[in-house]
């Protein structure tokens, strides 16, 4: 796909004016006359509430989540049973007892997994997208990543440890992937037949 | 809660206004306050979607023309707090009418007033696409703006033009006028443009400009407004795309209740 024009892009202006208006106007003050009839000094606006901009917390938030879901990704092909792959490229799901399983337990049996997809996807490549998906009732996020057109999805909890109901609730939706997908190669299967 | 007033504009058309005000208002109404949804939109969307059973109701142009009062275009829903005044039958010939009465100095402040008497606590005006009369009127009586930002190209070169007009109205007339933030709308994580639309924003604004919850572009919020329900009724309620309203109220809410955080740039929470 041809690189979007960067013109649609620029948002210096837009960005501006948005720090401009998160606040309620301050009228400038008003300026009293001179008792001894000199001119009355000039209006001074109130100074605009001091924001940075790429400061955002959630930024930086997801770019940490992001590098450390890719460190998950990076140990999970060397765990048994971890992931599934279709014929697209990676529909990756995981399996096991994950409700029995600590969460450092947890996070270094994905390490190996990450390693695995960037040496069979070559320098080249890229793990590009994010998108948190928060799922009915629960603060469980789906990750969903795109390696070269191809979907990888994780869960996650976003922010902290999982607890007991929140692992089980990623150990659900990674059986509810398994599912599909073997309902997918059945299919296909059938199809074939 | 302080009676707020929510102006949802937008200057590019098709970008989810009525479907966010219809899925906002009943998640705020879910969090215990008294909303009501005010149709300013002429096309009459909302009002045609929820009432499709009835063949003719007052509303708000009927008041505003003389012929009704808000007590008679007042719908009440199943859903406790949330009531909607529809825009009414708006016909050709009376959308000048319409314009002309909405844009009246205080008219639309007046009307907001009188919702006060049902113990309203928030209004959504759901606004036309565009920055004509009528959207100014809204902002201009408003005490808060919400902007859809459609995860597409196209409707970042409208984002600006939008601002603006906050901007403008907060310097003739309305300087308490505030943004309360842009809310990426259908977002298609399966599209590179879509993406890229997501992280512009994400990195060019500050992050008060931004609301966290994406709404993404799901076949769900059409065959809910073919069903004519908000998405938290379907699927007996359990549709997770009702969840994602839940999360976009309750952000919105901590917004209108206190006031934000910036990051100071410490130590940031370990994942794990």
């Amino acid at each position: 796909m041809a690189a979007p024009s960067r013109r649609f892009f620029d948002l210096d202006g837009a960005a501006k004016l948005s720090r401009r208006i998160l606040r309620p106007s301050e009228l400038p003050s008003v300026p009293r006359p001179d008792p001894a009839g000199g001119p009355a000094p000039a209006a001074v606006a109130p100074p605009a509430p001091a924001l940075e901009p790429f400061s955002r917390p959630e930024v930086a938030y997801k770019l940490e989540l992001l590098d450390a879901l890719l460190a998950w990704v990076r140990q999970g092909l060397n765990a048994e049973g971890c992931f599934a792959l279709d014929e697209r490229g990676f529909l990756v799901a995981s399996s096991g007892e994950l409700g029995q399983v600590p969460p450092e337990v947890l996070l270094s049996a994905f390490v190996a997994s990450g390693e695995a997809i960037l040496d069979h996807a070559g320098a080249e490549h890229r793990l590009c997208r994010l998108e948190l998906e928060l799922t009915s009732g629960t603060q469980v996020a789906l990750l969903h990543l795109v390696l070269d057109g191809a979907q990888v999805i994780l869960g996650i909890v976003a922010g902290r440890a999982p607890g007991p109901a929140e692992l089980q609730t990623i150990q659900q939706t990674i059986d509810d992937e398994l599912e599909r997908f073997a309902g997918e190669v059945a299919q296909r299967v059938r199809a074939g037949a | 809660m302080q009676k707020i007033t929510i102006a949802l504009c937008s200057q590019k058309g098709g970008v989810g206004k009525t479907t966010l005000a219809l899925n906002l208002g009943l998640a705020l109404s879910r969090l215990d306050h008294q909303v009501t949804i005010l149709e300013l939109d002429p096309q009459g969307s909302l009002g045609a979607s929820l009432l499709q059973e009835r063949k003719a109701f007052a509303g708000l142009v009927e008041i505003l023309l003389g012929s009704g009062d808000i007590e008679d275009a007042r719908v009440l829903t199943k859903a406790g707090g949330l009531s909607l005044v529809p825009i009414g039958e708006v016909g050709l010939d009376r959308l000048g009418e319409l314009e002309s009465a909405l844009a009246a100095p205080g008219r639309l402040a007046a009307m907001l007033q009188g919702l006060q008497h049902f113990g309203t606590e928030v209004v959504l005006l759901d606004c036309p696409s565009g920055l004509g009369a009528v959207t100014m009127a809204a902002l201009g009586a408003a005490t808060h703006a919400l902007v859809p930002l459609q995860a597409e190209p196209l409707s970042l070169r409208s984002v600006e033009l939008v601002l603006g007009a906050i901007d403008h109205v907060r310097e003739h007339g309305n300087p308490g006028l505030v943004l309360l933030g842009l809310v990426l709308s259908m977002f298609d994580r399966a599209s590179e443009a879509s993406l890229a639309v997501a992280q512009a924003s994400w990195q060019s604004f500050v992050a008060e400009a931004v609301l966290e919850t994406v709404i993404p572009r799901d076949r769900i919020y059409l065959e809910a407004s073919l069903h004519g329900v908000p998405v938290g009724f379907m699927a007996q309620g359990k549709h997770p795309e009702g969840r994602r309203f839940s999360l976009l109220a309750e952000e919105i809410v901590d917004r209108l209740e206190g006031p934000q955080e910036v990051h100071d740039g410490g130590p940031i929470q370990t994942l794990l």
